[in-house]
């Protein structure tokens, strides 16, 4: 890969005796869709949030544009937003205000801020719903008011961990159509999915962990080719058998 | 520390205050309802039983050192059903700053909140002592440096309870096991004074009590009452507890919650 934006160098991540993360090495290109797979268990929340910085590592090091986070952790913040898989937006502010005070945490204020959050209601059509409060919302709605809010500072890598879990189908092609445009944007995203289907029409690299190691990185397309077979899905699922017999 | 951070703390700050003018309101009706119930049965009811009528300005003293108390279970409570819930948490440990000071603004927010509200008890208090309590006796100077002092001590206490707290079902636990007594045996009926007349070993063991500061000191700058723990060692002890209570409950919150 060229054009590296972030490298995840032997990240390995201890839950106590429990190893989550094994060594996991990943380069994230930029303006590139990266997802990362696997089943339940795998690493993948935990992976994503350690390079939300939610979570810190046990060893290894993650280099943004070839400097450890960890040497200025507030500056890398500037440049990363995070979506989590659980909505997280505080109850007590409408959705406006919600997006308000994460534009004031980045130094966005009054008419930009304003503009910013009219551009991505208009985006991701939660217009109407600007003055309601987080918990009137549908769980696809709170999704699109995440995804706008962990957009809102422009930043140059979004973590989107399962952004379409539990959405209505035409729910998550919508957002597809959105994630897409992010990319031509420039923005890299790192997606966190359980969604085969997903990780094939958006992604320009799978990375498939699997018990906290990387089992393999290529592209869809290349996977498909390798493995013989006409979809994702059935990609994984040969590679997950494969892994339960050894 | 960068000026981007000092930004995002401002603004998480100023997020925090706005949420707390929408229930301002029902906070000063409750904060009346108290000091009312407890100046009036203290000033005028009490009397009766014997006490000195000067028991009043006593206890005025003592529920302004005190008020932040009854803040902390309430503001616990809300930390941890954001832990067991929504956890908002997790969204401003990726905001840009360092994540203990996102802890520091709370320790600040919850601090602001007490005196917000601790500020009104001594004109409320004068309102119904009358004259029973002169407001020239209030040294000013003394009386900032305590009002200061034991708000942040609440904040600090806040965190500090917070990071120990199990869930929500501990929280009646934390409140009868630590803050009750602590607030009960802090000097808040009593002078330390006369706590060391009925048993001195007792005296002695409420010095670990940082209420037994917060109060005596409240009492000396408000009342100017002879005490034999001097204002300063109680300015000085107040600071240390929130010292402590900052450094270990971020550290054990560190620890809980696994952040960078």
């Amino acid at each position: 890969m060229s054009n590296v934006l972030l490298e995840i160098k032997s990240v390995e991540k201890d839950f106590g005796s429990s190893k989550a993360l094994k060594g996991v090495s990943l380069n994230l290109e930029e303006g590139k869709i990266i997802s990362l797979l696997g089943v339940n268990g795998a690493g993948k929340t935990t992976l994503s949030s350690i390079i939300a910085t939610l979570r810190p590592l046990t060893r290894g090091d993650v280099l943004f544009k070839g400097i450890s986070i960890y040497k200025d952790i507030s500056a890398f913040r500037s440049n990363i937003g995070y979506c989590p898989q659980k909505p997280n937006l505080n109850a007590l502010l409408t959705v406006r205000e919600n997006l308000e005070a994460s534009g004031r945490y980045y130094g966005i204020k009054g008419v930009a801020i304003q503009e910013r959050i009219k551009y991505f209601a208009h985006q991701l059509r939660f217009e109407s719903y600007l003055d309601h409060y987080p918990s009137t919302l549908s769980g696809g709605y709170k999704q699109r008011v995440l995804i706008a809010r962990s957009l809102i500072h422009q930043p140059k890598l979004v973590i989107l961990d399962e952004p379409t879990v539990a959405l209505d189908p035409h729910i998550r092609h919508q957002l597809w159509e959105y994630i897409r445009g992010l990319r031509e944007q420039g923005i890299t995203i790192l997606l966190t999915t359980h969604y085969l289907d997903e990780a094939e029409v958006l992604s320009d690299y799978v990375c498939v962990l699997n018990k906290g190691t990387v089992s393999l990185i290529d592209t869809p397309e290349n996977l498909k080719l390798a493995f013989q077979k006409s979809r994702l899905e059935d990609v994984f699922i040969q590679l997950t058998n494969e892994s339960q017999e050894l | 520390m960068k000026l981007t951070n000092m930004v995002v703390f401002k603004e998480l700050l100023k997020t925090d205050l706005m949420l707390f003018k929408r229930i301002f309101i029902d906070k000063l009706i409750n904060l009346f309802i108290w000091i009312i119930t407890m100046l009036g049965v203290n000033a005028y009811i009490m009397p009766a039983f014997g006490l000195t009528t000067e028991y009043g300005g006593f206890m005025l003293a003592s529920i302004l050192a005190c008020s932040g108390l009854f803040e902390v279970t309430p503001s616990v409570s809300q930390i941890i059903s954001d832990l067991e819930g929504d956890r908002t948490i997790d969204y401003k440990l990726t905001l840009p700053i360092p994540s203990w000071l996102v802890f520091v603004e709370s320790l600040v927010n919850y601090a602001f909140s007490a005196a917000a509200m601790a500020i009104l008890i001594l004109p409320v208090g004068k309102l119904i002592l009358w004259n029973m309590f002169s407001l020239s006796s209030v040294n000013i100077v003394q009386f900032i440096v305590m009002f200061i002092l034991f708000n942040l001590f609440y904040g600090a206490l806040t965190l500090w309870q917070a990071s120990f707290v199990k869930d929500m079902a501990s929280i009646e636990n934390a409140w009868m096991r630590y803050i009750y007594p602590m607030w009960f045996l802090g000097c808040f009926q009593f002078s330390w004074d006369s706590l060391y007349q009925v048993s001195p070993v007792l005296a002695y063991l409420d010095l670990v009590n940082p209420m037994t500061y917060i109060t005596e000191g409240t009492r000396i700058a408000i009342l100017g009452t002879e005490s034999s723990l001097n204002f300063w060692s109680c300015a000085a002890m107040t600071f240390l507890f929130c010292i402590f209570g900052t450094v270990h409950g971020i550290k054990r919150l560190q620890k809980r919650l696994d952040f960078v």
